[in-house]
């Protein structure tokens, strides 16, 4: 497959999935509880109906719910993609205030997953058959078991209020700044994604320590450290890519968590806001965002695969 | 139409629900109260405070900062609020995190003072030539922080902004009875009311009353109050910068009207935090230097971290009230409101949340919403005459077997607003079921919470919920109205003439009579029940090592505070 063909379908694909899951957004937000234009007048605390008639009217909220669609659909069309009814910002700027600390969040997070995860699979490989095994596989377990918002609150009671080595709160600035502010809250949110691609990565690098080439190497007398370099991690990467790039997408979607712990103000906060509050022209926008995202990191991988997994190019040819 | 306009207190209270209940919920949102201190019903309202220094506001007046010495000027201090700020605009100012920042930044006709009183603020007085026509004479040589000056036609375009129906203002309640708002002068505004109203002029202490430049509310038109418009206000702080979601940075106004009072501090920060123990993990860590309202889930670790600050409290004029919202359901018999009253143990239910930091209430306008207009013992004294509806189940149990309602249902809505709500909820079941009743409790998210209050249709599904409400300046009245017929906080959907008649002729009174004349009016809410006062809980403020002089008093929502804080002198 050619890659103009490549980017093309993947066009098509990014276009209609932006168009469903919007659509799809927009009319689950409508049906669940809740008057936007109630907590647009102050969180339920007035009653003035004469203002509520006006304030729906203002944005739009008394026409049918497709045809609220279909307007925001066309200024969005136009770059256009509104403001706020809380803080009566634009959309645009209200993400792109939050998106470089949610880039770095994600992006530490993603390093520490990966980093951490692999790096656990071949201990876990290298132990096997040692008592240390025990203690690798219940580490493994036990940080499956833990979410988010229990490593968050552990860590930053530990290493924030009790020893004080971290910040407990915020963003920082500068680059080196956002990194220090942001390094607990990442490694809260990686918390329980690291097991997942060690055991991945564990398994994929098992099943190839079993495989006749690496007897044959072994055979030839090459090292065992050289052997897991050239023959096992190498070729248990393509598993481990497919997984990473899944893991980042499901990093970014859970990051309110430790945002809301740490009191960072990223997407998943915004977003979480913009979805109890009803608003919609944010939520839109933020859900553009993500779907972008995540196509992006699917194409990303798709297009990795023939070049971390030869074989596959190999089959692509017979198809 | 009459519009069912909540008054701001009340709105604030609302508020409080909104934001914990957010925070709660994960996200950010909430707010906050109605503004004043209070204590409450005569009981002891002295909250307590840790044995290693905190302070307490005591019998019902409220106090200035745990000060020793005369502050420092420092570089910058740094608050938090939670749950953070939407926008600035004051005639949307019904939440505790948008208030108290908006509280340094504009101000109002007239200067609320920690008793909840009006002092001189943006009009050196008012002339009140009858009881209908208030004449504001604006200060003179007022700067905006765009340095242009202050004039009667800001004050007017200002206030009747507040009226305009696509404002949509939650002050409205307060300005209903205005016929007009006009420029006698080019330091006079007139008002014509169309029939005596104290509230008006009171209320021009809140944010009811803030003047902001006319031209800047003309360019800026709907996006006014945005993070990327803001505003242009005349108080001791200007915006600097705001964040949404983040922090909202403040930079000290030199050219400040009142010399005596220009900030300690160049600058100021107020971070935005949703969850309670974010909010508290800061203030132990010393990353921000002070909290109004700290969250009760953050009181424990506080009081305990006397290294890094200290807690302290002040009555409030905040009161947790069940409501009986549906008339048509068993609550809408008197005795059954009064057996419910009768079957909660409340002393019990405060001393399992705050402990002696709150206080059992006998009325939704406790002693410190009284302390602008009477004494202390005048208004304990008011309090006392009231029925305090001791726990004592056999009456209980009597008042429901008079009523016929054993065995009928009775649906209770929550919401997790704080840790001491699922608390209360859990004692209003008991407390119904122990009477004969059956309670069935729903706990309602918060987005659907709140919809309790805009919606009279919905308030019907459910017989009882709950409301943390507090007035918006210091008069009873501003609370005990919302019980008035038609109201639009009458979340009750109460009616009773011999009410409505009692208020008018409170407000209808002169200075020297209303007093007495709204006891009367709290002496009927108290025998009725629309609304069941359980308690009243502390003012809780953290000040961190590195700042003094907080102000100890609900008025931090409406008058500058900020501009008083500076260093902690050495000890």
């Amino acid at each position: 497959m050619s890659w103009r063909r490549f980017l093309l379908g993947r066009a098509v694909a990014l276009v209609g999935m932006l168009f469903a899951a919007t659509f799809i957004v927009f009319g689950l937000l409508f049906l669940a509880p809740g008057d936007p234009a109630v907590f647009l007048l102050g969180g339920g605390t007035t009653v003035n109906l004469g203002a509520i008639e006006t304030v729906r009217a203002a944005h739009g909220l008394d026409l049918p719910v497709w045809e609220q669609y279909f307007r925001w659909l066309g200024h969005a069309l136009t770059g256009d993609l509104g403001y706020s009814y809380q803080t009566r910002e634009s959309v645009t700027g209200a993400i792109l205030g939050r998106l470089p600390t949610s880039i770095m969040l994600v992006a530490l997070a993603a390093v520490f997953t990966i980093v951490g995860g692999v790096l656990l699979g071949i201990v876990s490989v290298l132990v096997q058959g040692h008592r240390l095994a025990g203690i690798v596989t219940g580490l493994i377990t036990f940080g499956a078991g833990v979410p988010a918002f229990v490593s968050a609150t552990l860590l930053v009671s530990l290493f924030a209020v009790n020893l004080g080595w971290f910040p407990a709160s915020g963003v920082g600035t500068g680059f080196l700044g956002m990194t220090y502010h942001l390094l607990l809250p990442a490694a809260a949110l990686s918390f329980g994604y690291v097991p997942t691609i060690a055991r991945v990565s564990a398994s994929a690098m098992m099943d190839l320590a079993k495989s006749a080439h690496v007897d044959v190497a072994m055979s030839r007398g090459l090292s065992k450290g050289g052997i897991l370099r050239r023959h096992i991690v190498r070729n248990a990467m393509w598993p481990i890519v497919n997984l990473s790039g899944v893991q980042l997408i499901i990093l970014t979607m859970v990051t309110v968590y430790v945002e809301t712990i740490f009191a960072i103000p990223g997407l998943g906060k915004l977003l979480i806001d913009a979805v109890l509050r009803k608003d919609f022209p944010v939520v839109q926008g933020i859900i553009l965002i993500f779907v972008c995202f995540f196509v992006f990191v699917n194409s990303v991988v798709d297009a990795l695969r023939p070049v971390i997994e030869p074989t596959s190019r190999v089959e692509s040819r017979r198809d | 139409m009459r519009v069912a306009t909540i008054p701001a207190r009340t709105k604030r209270a609302i508020s409080v629900f909104v934001v914990t209940g957010l925070m709660l919920a994960g996200c950010s949102g909430g707010q906050d109260t109605p503004g004043s201190t209070e204590s409450s019903g005569g009981d002891s309202q002295a909250s307590s405070a840790p044995a290693d220094g905190g302070n307490s506001g005591g019998d019902g007046t409220q106090t200035q900062a745990p000060a020793a010495g005369e502050p420092t000027q420092i570089d910058s201090f740094s608050w938090g609020i939670s749950p953070g700020v939407a926008h600035l605009d004051y005639a949307q100012a019904h939440t505790f995190s948008v208030n108290q920042t908006l509280a340094n930044i504009c101000e109002s006709l007239h200067q609320m003072q920690p008793d909840l009183s009006n002092g001189p603020g943006l009009a050196e007085s008012v002339d009140k030539p009858d009881s209908t026509t208030l004449i504001y004479h604006v200060r003179a040589n007022v700067s905006f922080h765009d340095g242009s000056i202050m004039t009667a036609d800001d004050v007017v375009a200002s206030l009747n902004r507040q009226l305009d129906p696509a404002v949509a203002s939650v002050w409205t309640g307060y300005l209903e009875n205005v016929e007009s708002i006009e420029a006698t002068g080019p330091l006079e505004v007139t008002v014509k009311l169309t029939k005596p109203d104290p509230l008006f002029d009171e209320a021009m202490g809140s944010a009811a009353g803030v003047v902001e430049s006319a031209k800047t509310l003309a360019e800026a038109g709907d996006q006014y109050g945005s993070p990327e418009v803001g505003v242009n206000c005349t108080g001791p702080y200007s915006l600097a910068s705001y964040k949404t979601g983040d922090q909202i940075v403040l930079d000290r106004f030199d050219d400040y009207w009142d010399k005596d009072n220009v900030g300690y501090a160049k600058q100021v920060v107020f971070r935005f935090f949703d969850e309670p123990q974010a909010l508290t993990n800061a203030a132990a860590t010393g990353e921000i230097d002070g909290i109004y309202r700290l969250p009760l889930e953050g009181h424990k670790q506080l009081l305990e971290a006397t290294d890094a600050g200290s807690l302290d409290f002040s009555p409030s004029v905040n009161v947790v009230n069940v409501i009986a919202s549906n008339p048509d359901g068993p609550m809408g018999d008197v005795r059954v409101r009064k057996a419910l009253m009768h079957a909660i143990d409340r002393n019990a239910l405060v001393q399992a949340t705050y402990q002696d930091r709150a206080s059992v209430a006998k009325s939704p306008a406790p002693l410190t919403a009284w302390q602008a207009i009477v004494s202390t013992e005048q208004a304990q004294e008011y309090l006392d005459a009231l029925d305090n509806y001791d726990y004592d189940l056999d009456t209980a149990k009597q008042l429901v077997a008079d009523a016929g309602a054993e065995g009928k249902t009775v649906h209770i809505a929550t919401t997790p607003f704080n840790a001491a709500w699922p608390v209360f909820a859990q004692n209003l079941v008991t407390a119904l079921n122990s009477i004969g009743l059956d309670a069935q409790l729903e706990t309602l998210s918060r987005p659907k919470y709140l919809q309790l209050f805009a919606d009279p249709d919905m308030r019907r599904e459910y017989d009882i919920f709950a409301t943390d409400y507090g007035a918006a300046f210091g008069d009873p009245l501003s609370v005990l109205a919302a019980s008035r017929t038609g109201a639009g906080e009458n979340y009750a959907s109460w009616s009773d003439p011999e009410y409505d008649q009692a208020l008018d002729a409170a407000l209808a009174a002169d200075d020297a009579e209303r007093p007495a004349l709204t006891a009367k009016v709290q002496q009927i809410l108290n025998d009725q029940l629309p609304w069941m006062p359980l308690y009243n809980a502390d003012l809780a403020v953290w000040t961190g090592k590195k700042i003094t002089q907080a102000t100890m008093s609900d008025s931090f929502q409406w008058a500058p505070w900020a501009n008083k804080i500076g260093g902690a002198p050495a000890s």
